[in-house]
C-alpha cells in the first residue's frame, strides 16, 4: 500500500509516492527499538552506579535460566539497535558514516561483554564458564538480529554496502571475543 | 516464507566466514574449558612400567602432557569438530548457521559430493590456514567452484524476458503473459495495452471501459515506467491517476489499473 493513497499531495513525486506504509511503520519500529535499547543501557548503567531503582534485581542467587533470560533481553535490544543503526549508516555514501558504523560495532561489543560479565555469576563458578557462555550466546543473538536487519528483500544491497556490513559484523565479533579473552587473562 | 539467499561477493564472504570461524573457535574454547573442569591430568590414571627406560620416557611424556593438556584438549576438539562439520554436515558449523551462510555451486544448486571432497582435501593440505584471510575467498573454495550465499545478499533477478504480465478483468478472470513471448516487446522493450487488437500487445477485454490505445509500459533493468496514452477514463497506480502523456515510474510489483482492469508485472 503506497503513501500516495493517504497523501494526495504526493502526486507526481515518484520518490515519495513510492514509499510504502510498511516502510514507514518499520522506521517507527526501529526508532522505538533504539529508544528502548538506550533506556535499557541507561538502566544497567544506573544499576551499576548504585543508584536507586524502583525494581531491584538481585543477581547473586539467581539461577542460570534467569540470567540467560536477562541476557536474551539485553541482546535483543543491542542486536536490533546495532542492526538498525549500522543499516542506516552503511546505506549512505559518506565515508565518515561508515567509520562511525565500525565504531558503533566495537562499542556494542564492549557493552555486550560488560553486560555478560555483570549477568554471569562470578562468585560461585559452576561447571559452565558463564562469562564465556553468555558472551558466545550474546554474540550469536546480536549477529542474528543484525543479519535480520540487513536482509535484502528487494535486491537493494550493493556490493560495497554488503562489504561494509560484513566488516561491521567482523569487527563486532572480533572485539567481543578479544575483550572476553582479555577479561579471561586478567 | 522461503528463505531467499543470494550469492555473496568473495570479499564479503571472506569477512563473514572469518567472523563465523571466530564464533566456532570461541565455542570450542568454551567446550574445552568445560571439559577441563571435569577432566584433569591428575584424574587420568596411567599404569607405568617400573624401572625401565620406557618408564622414564612415559614419565617425561606425562609431565609434558600435564603442562600442555589444555592445548591438547583444544586441538583434539578442533580436529573432531573440523572432521564432523566438513564431512558429515557439508560445511555447516554453528558460526556459519548463526550468520546464515550456506554453500552452493556457481548455479546456486547444492555442491556435488566430488566437489565437496576436492574442497575438503585442499583444505586439509593447508590445515585450513589458507582460509584465514578477509579480503578474498580461500583457494580451496575457488578451486571447487563454491559460492557462499546469505540472506544479506540480493537474490539475482530473473531476465526481463522471463517476467510475467498479469491481467485481471472485472469479472475476476486472470490472464498471464510471459514478456519474452511478446515479439514486439522483445524488439522494442515497450508494451502497448488497450482494447484495439491491431495496436495493442496486451489486448484488454472488449467489455472493458479502457480505451483502444490506453497506455504503454516500458521496461528496462533499472526501472519500469508507464505512460497514459490520453485515455478516456485514465490509468491509475493505486488511487493515483496518472497525468496523460507523462512517463511515471512504476514501483516494483505495483498494481496499476487501466480503468477497470488490474495489471501487474511480476519480475
Amino acid at each position: 500500500m503506497s503513501l500516495s493513497k493517504f497523501l494526495p499531495d504526493l502526486k507526481g513525486n515518484a520518490g515519495l509516492a513510492g514509499i510504502t506504509l510498511v516502510q514507514v511503520v518499520g522506521f517507527i519500529a526501529d526508532c522505538l527499538a533504539i529508544i528502548t535499547t538506550l533506556a535499557t543501557i541507561y538502566g544497567i548503567g544506573d544499576y551499576l552506579g548504585g543508584q536507586n531503582l524502583s525494581v531491584i534485581i538481585t543477581l547473586d542467587d539467581s539461577p542460570l535460566a534467569f540470567r540467560l533470560m536477562l541476557l536474551l533481553l539485553v541482546c535483543c535490544g543491542l542486536g536490533w539497535a546495532l542492526g538498525t543503526i549500522c543499516k542506516r549508516l552503511t546505506e549512505k555514501s559518506q565515508e565518515y558514516l561508515h567509520i562511525i558504523s565500525f565504531i558503533m560495532a566495537g562499542l556494542f561489543a564492549l557493552i555486550l561483554v560488560a553486560a555478560s560479565e555483570v549477568i554471569a555469576n562470578q562468585s560461585k563458578p559452576g561447571l559452565l564458564p558463564q562469562l564465556q557462555l553468555f558472551t558466545i550466546v550474546g554474540v550469536g543473538i546480536v549477529v542474528m538480529l543484525c543479519r535480520f536487519q540487513y536482509r535484502s528483500l528487494d535486491g537493494l544491497a550493493s556490493g560495497s554496502t554488503l562489504e561494509l556490513r560484513s566488516s561491521g559484523i567482523l569487527i563486532f565479533v572480533s572485539v567481543a571475543f578479544l575483550i572476553m579473552l582479555l577479561l579471561e587473562l586478567s | 516464507m522461503a528463505k531467499r539467499r543470494g550469492p555473496l561477493p568473495s570479499s564479503s564472504a571472506a569477512k563473514l566466514l572469518m567472523a563465523a570461524a571466530l564464533v566456532d573457535l570461541a565455542l570450542l574454547y568454551l567446550v574445552s574449558k568445560t571439559i577441563l573442569r571435569v577432566v584433569t591430568p591428575e584424574k587420568i590414571q596411567v599404569s607405568l612400567p617400573n624401572n625401565s627406560v620406557l618408564a622414564d620416557f612415559f614419565r617425561y611424556g606425562e609431565a609434558v602432557a600435564t603442562v600442555f593438556f589444555p592445548v591438547l584438549v583444544f586441538v583434539f576438539l578442533t580436529a573432531i569438530f573440523w572432521l564432523v562439520t566438513e564431512t558429515l554436515l557439508g560445511g555447516l558449523t554453528p558460526g556459519r548457521a548463526v550468520l546464515g551462510l550456506t554453500l552452493s555451486d556457481e548455479t546456486g544448486g547444492p555442491l556435488k559430493r566430488s566437489k565437496r571432497v576436492l574442497r575438503g582435501m585442499r583444505k586439509l593440505s593447508t590445515l585450513g590456514l589458507s582460509g584465514l584471510q578477509v579480503s578474498d575467498l580461500p583457494k580451496y573454495d575457488k578451486a571447487a567452484g563454491c559460492v557462499w550465499n546469505s540472506s544479506m545478499a540480493p537474490v539475482p533477478r530473473r531476465r526481463i524476458t522471463e517476467w510475467v504480465f498479469v491481467l485481471q478483468a472485472k469479472d475476476g478472470r486472470k490472464s498471464r503473459y510471459r514478456l519474452g513471448d511478446i515479439s514486439s516487446f522483445v524488439r522494442t522493450g515497450q508494451l502497448k495495452i488497450g482494447r484495439d487488437a491491431q495496436w495493442a500487445d496486451i489486448v484488454l477485454p472488449s467489455t472493458s471501459l479502457a480505451s483502444g490505445r490506453h497506455c504503454v509500459v516500458r521496461v528496462n533493468r533499472k526501472q519500469t515506467e508507464i505512460i497514459d496514452n490520453n485515455s478516456k477514463n485514465g490509468t491509475f497506480i493505486g488511487n493515483r491517476k496518472l497525468a496523460a502523456g507523462e512517463w511515471t515510474v512504476l514501483p516494483r510489483k505495483a498494481v496499476f489499473r487501466t480503468t477497470d482492469v488490474l495489471c501487474q508485472i511480476l519480475s
